[in-house]
């Protein structure tokens, strides 16, 4: 007896409308955030390249963890930061010290830190957070920009399952992929074959990036609804309760009683960072966040008493289902759990994402033309924001690397202002490879740049982004040099 | 990286591939597929099993599924069918012409879909971070995570439906309730 099919033509066609709508509307956002995702799951190594001049170390004694803290109190305070001090680092991946001191506004500074405990200027990594801001944020401002993240999760999420009820030949079309031919079949090939392979990893990120982005949202609507417009109390059920404020002028918090306490708990764990709330008043607190092996969470959160008497964790390593599933959401949206192979299998994954969204967009479009309406402006608009987005991103590093201006408007700059290139008669692949051609020159000249500016720090990560910088910008140029006929014919004959 | 680690990765990675190349002659032969699908599903359990005994459950799993996906690329770029270009004449036909109210239908779709599926998403989901039957912790969590998934299928659902007053109505109704049921009195035990 032949098996039916579930999904009828009818609900077929619907969701291939809704996927279709959502990609169109929707798919110049979710581009821009799969492809600076993708670069985001490199954001420790990228730190490392743009500014390379350490200091660095792998790790540092809790005698030295507190010597730190010291001169970091006596820092912040002069500074007006004093609220909170938080001492990130070192790990494996950011062999750097970061210390972040808050004002009880949440404004804030950062500083690095040596391995003698003593305090210099942050790193200059303009490019670096510019990016990851883009993707948390799409540069927008807090909280709206989460919430728009958040709603392309949502996005994503539809249009995975859209186009999977759609798919009515997925069984059949399974092991499929047609290269050449007809640019609409080869980009429907890739669509669906990455789209249906991949689609655990590409829930997982929309699912978690959603959440991440919507969770404040969340959190002050169930307070409003259930606990009459407390969403603080929402964060105490979550994440426990706020230290006191109290004002009477306390010693720093015992460290090294601290940190004693983690490693008889849980030998051999890595500490991430070390936190002091209301630092250095007698309602201080210590927060510590451990990565635990065989665990996802980078952060299980202890909370210590400044006499070092342990007071709560956060659980999430070992508490609730909710909050071990909550402290899985960032490892798994950002792939920090596995270590650098991991973050490239992120990074090619990642890619496959952005590759289905400009895929999908180009399908529809060649549906139109082929059905006899052609959108030439909305074609050509397309093929520059999809091919604009490596020049954006190299001319910002660029200009971070040359300090001749901020990466924020000059990748705007980039990505928006070409588009007006849509309303001339410039054929589409002329424009793709214009920008092929400009993000090569550029990623080449970035690399070359970048190896000289920071010759006298040859850290082997920085040296190894500058070669695959390279490799990718000589790439862009080889596939867009015009080729001759004999030339063209003879790469056929070769494939 | 020790060997005690890298023996294990290979065992999972070649018994990934294996299910891949399981699936793959199911998938040719068509018949009898129903043995060589057993077969796969059952060295991708293997090789799942290997990568949670290996790193543990949590970092196990999701490990397995994304070299899984990986092997599947290497797999299907491995087969790919090139094929010579060819020009295609375009045709060109005048833009269809406007129905009437299609702009405000678009307009009503939108407002559906979005607004008001996301508002039905949130009265679910909030209900459940209240309601639901476990620690607060855990239905916190979990309604955050069925905010983004109840809104994905709401707005699947009010675009595919044809008739929007009857999703609008459906959506309308979710929102009544909730908020109905959120004002009713409380056990305060």
């Amino acid at each position: 007896m032949k098996m039916q099919n579930p999904i009828t033509p009818v609900l077929s066609k619907a969701m291939l409308d809704a996927h279709s709508a959502l990609g169109v509307f929707f798919g110049a956002i979710l581009y821009i955030i799969c492809f600076s995702g993708t670069l985001a799951v490199m954001v420790a190594e990228f730190s490392l390249w743009e500014d390379p001049s350490g200091p660095f170390q792998s790790s540092y004694s809790p005698a030295q963890h507190e010597r730190l803290m010291e001169n970091a109190y006596v820092a912040a305070k002069e500074a007006g930061f004093d609220h909170a001090i938080y001492v990130v680092g070192p790990s494996a991946e950011e062999p750097r010290i970061t210390v972040t001191g808050y004002t009880d506004l949440g404004d804030y500074k950062q500083w690095q830190a040596d391995a003698e405990g003593n305090l210099l200027p942050m790193a200059n990594t303009g490019w670096t957070q510019f990016m990851s801001f883009h993707h948390y944020q799409l540069s927008l401002p807090r909280p709206f920009g989460l919430y728009v993240v958040g709603l392309a999760g949502a996005i994503m999420i539809a249009s995975l399952f859209s186009g999977l009820i759609a798919h009515r030949r997925i069984i059949k079309d399974a092991f499929r992929l047609r290269i050449g031919g007809s640019d609409r079949l080869t980009n429907a090939d890739i669509h669906n074959r990455v789209g249906v392979w991949a689609l655990p990893f590409h829930l997982i990120v929309a699912l978690t990036g959603s959440l991440l982005g919507l969770a404040s949202l969340f959190i002050g609507i169930v307070g409003y609804a259930a606990y009459d417009g407390d969403e603080d109390k929402v964060y105490e059920i979550l994440f426990g309760s706020h230290p006191e404020d109290v004002e009477t002028v306390a010693p720093l918090p015992d460290v090294r009683a601290v940190l004693a306490s983690i490693e008889s708990t849980k030998p051999g764990t890595e500490i991430v960072w070390i936190g002091y709330d209301h630092v250095g008043t007698a309602g201080q607190m210590v927060h510590v966040a451990t990565a635990e092996p065989g665990h996802l969470s980078r952060a299980e959160m202890w909370t210590f008493a400044p006499d070092g008497t342990f007071h709560h964790k956060a659980g999430y390593t070992d508490g609730s289902i909710g909050m071990r599933i909550y402290g899985m959401l960032a490892p798994l949206h950002f792939g920090t759990y596995g270590g650098l192979p991991l973050k490239l299998i992120y990074v090619f994954l990642g890619s496959g994402l952005t590759l289905i969204v400009a895929t999908g967009v180009n399908i529809w479009l060649a549906r139109k033309r082929t059905q006899g309406y052609r959108k030439p402006r909305l074609e050509r608009a397309w093929a520059i924001l999809v091919w604009g987005q490596i020049p954006a991103f190299a001319l910002a590093a660029l200009t971070e690397l040359l300090d001749v201006a901020p990466a924020l408007p000059v990748y705007w700059a980039v990505t928006i202002l070409p588009l007006a290139l849509a309303y001339t008669k410039l054929e589409v692949p002329t424009l793709a490879t214009g920008a092929r051609l400009i993000g090569g020159i550029l990623l080449v000249t970035l690399a070359v740049l970048h190896g000289l500016i920071w010759r006298d720090y040859p850290l082997v990560d920085a040296m190894v982004i500058d070669i695959a910088l390279a490799a990718l910008g000589a790439l862009l140029l080889w596939r867009s040099v015009p080729r001759t006929k004999a030339a063209e014919l003879s790469l056929k004959a070769a494939e | 990286m020790s060997l005690t680690t890298i023996l294990p990765i290979a065992a999972a990675l070649g018994l990934s591939a294996g299910g891949l190349v399981l699936a793959h002659r199911a998938w040719a032969a068509r018949r009898r597929a129903a043995a060589g699908v057993a077969g796969a599903i059952a060295l991708w359990a293997a090789s799942t099993a290997i990568w949670a005994e290996t790193f543990g459950a949590e970092i196990g799993i999701a490990l397995a599924l994304e070299t899984g996906a990986l092997v599947a690329f290497a797999g299907i770029l491995m087969r790919a069918e090139r094929r010579p270009d060819r020009d295609r004449k375009e045709r060109i036909l005048p833009p269809p012409p406007p129905e009437p109210g299609q702009r405000w239908r678009g307009f009503a779709r939108f407002m559906i879909s979005g607004p008001l599926a996301f508002a039905a998403a949130m009265a679910v989901s909030v209900l459940m971070a209240t309601s639901a039957p476990t620690d607060p912790q855990t239905r916190l969590v979990i309604a955050g995570l069925s905010v983004p998934t109840l809104w994905a299928v709401l707005m699947l659902y009010s675009m595919a439906e044809k008739r929007m007053l009857r999703s609008s109505m459906y959506m309308s109704i979710i929102i009544a309730s909730v908020t109905a049921y959120s004002l009713l009195p409380k056990d305060p035990t």
